[in-house]
């Protein structure tokens, strides 16, 4: 121990030596380890159903458990569902739920704008592979000069360990 | 004194396993960060257009000359006139008619609101006629499509002449 305390540069090789190690013990961890990163799936797609234009427009909310709601000039006609999706990861960890909008389209131009609502913002993983199911709301903003027709698109999921 | 002298210091007091043993702990350290993954959800949504109702004729139940007893006059969908026993019937009638225009192909459905609607002369005289269609489900081929409303007409006994109007209003909506 003297020498080493008059001799510090071993110990510092030491040290770098053993981040390098650290690294190299590390990196093939990540492709077998249970702690990699989290997945999402779509189980059902948010449908908000038909619904009726009238008046001035307004929005239609479909709530993370189904309920369906319609204000201004529009009439909610049913048939809506909330989404569902799973997260599959390591137990324990802690996920953020992170869901960006959308811009519906009829395929021929006209567009309609979708933001959502998760029915969790984080969750605590269960153990295993489990999937760790939650819903997904959302609500429309239709102009009362919306053209008629079906639209559809896609938004991003994103779930992260906190 | 730089960070090199720093660690320099603190590991002068470390045996080699105990630095390996830092090692691991770096190395569980290092396979356990922050991991975000992405996935795509859809959504969709059916947008119909605004019912529209138009009228597109009055029921109308002609001229009629009334007897000393009740009776009635009825006019069917299709236009065609009873004319009650003791009455005397004139004028060509017509029953009401609607125009319903919305999304092509979808089905909507047709009410009256009331059965009944009563019929003024803008004085103290009315009659009421009671009110009846055969449409309760209509197919927008085209986007658009018809139906009609029968009426029987009440008159009273020695009805007072006169002009009686009156409104009644029907629902449609898609199904």
């Amino acid at each position: 121990m003297r020498n080493l305390a008059h001799s510090p540069f071993p110990v510092r090789r030491g040290v770098w030596l053993t981040a390098f190690a650290c690294l190299l013990w590390g990196a093939p961890a990540l492709a077998s380890n249970p702690h990699g990163a989290p997945s999402v799936e779509m189980l059902r797609e948010i449908d908000f159903g038909t619904l009726a234009l009238g008046g001035n427009g307004g929005q239609i909310t479909v709530s993370p458990n189904g309920a369906l709601s319609c204000s201004g000039g529009l009439q909610c006609l049913g048939g809506q569902s909330a989404g569902a999706f799973a997260i599959t990861g390591a137990k324990d960890e802690i996920v953020s739920i992170i869901v960006s909008p959308a811009m519906l389209d009829d395929g021929k131009g006209h567009r309609l704008r979708a933001v959502f609502t998760p029915s969790d913002r984080t969750m605590v993983l269960r153990p295993g592979n489990a999937k760790n199911p939650f819903t997904m709301g959302g609500t429309l903003t239709a102009s009362g000069a919306l053209v008629e027709g079906s639209y559809s698109g896609t938004f991003d999921v994103i779930v992260e360990y906190q | 004194m730089t960070v090199g002298m720093f660690w320099g210091k603190i590991m002068i007091l470390l045996s080699k396993k105990t630095i390996g043993a830092i090692g691991a702990i770096l190395a569980v350290a290092t396979v356990s960060p922050a991991y975000a993954a992405a996935g795509n959800g859809t959504a969709s949504v059916k947008i119909l257009r605004a019912i529209t109702v138009t009228k597109s004729s009055d029921l109308y139940f002609g001229k009629i000359l009334p007897s000393a007893s009740a009776s009635t006059v009825a006019v069917a969908e299709s236009g065609a006139r009873t004319c009650g026993s003791g009455l005397g019937c004139y004028d060509t009638a017509t029953s009401g008619g609607f125009h319903v225009v919305g999304t092509t192909g979808e089905v909507v459905s047709v009410s009256l609101d009331s059965a009944t609607a009563t019929l003024s002369d803008g004085a103290s005289h009315s009659m009421t006629v009671n009110l009846a269609t055969s449409t309760t489900a209509l197919t927008l081929t085209g986007g658009a499509g018809d139906f009609k409303v029968a009426g029987t007409l009440n008159v009273g006994a020695s009805q007072a002449d006169g002009t009686y109007t009156g409104q009644y209003s029907v629902s449609v909506n898609y199904q």
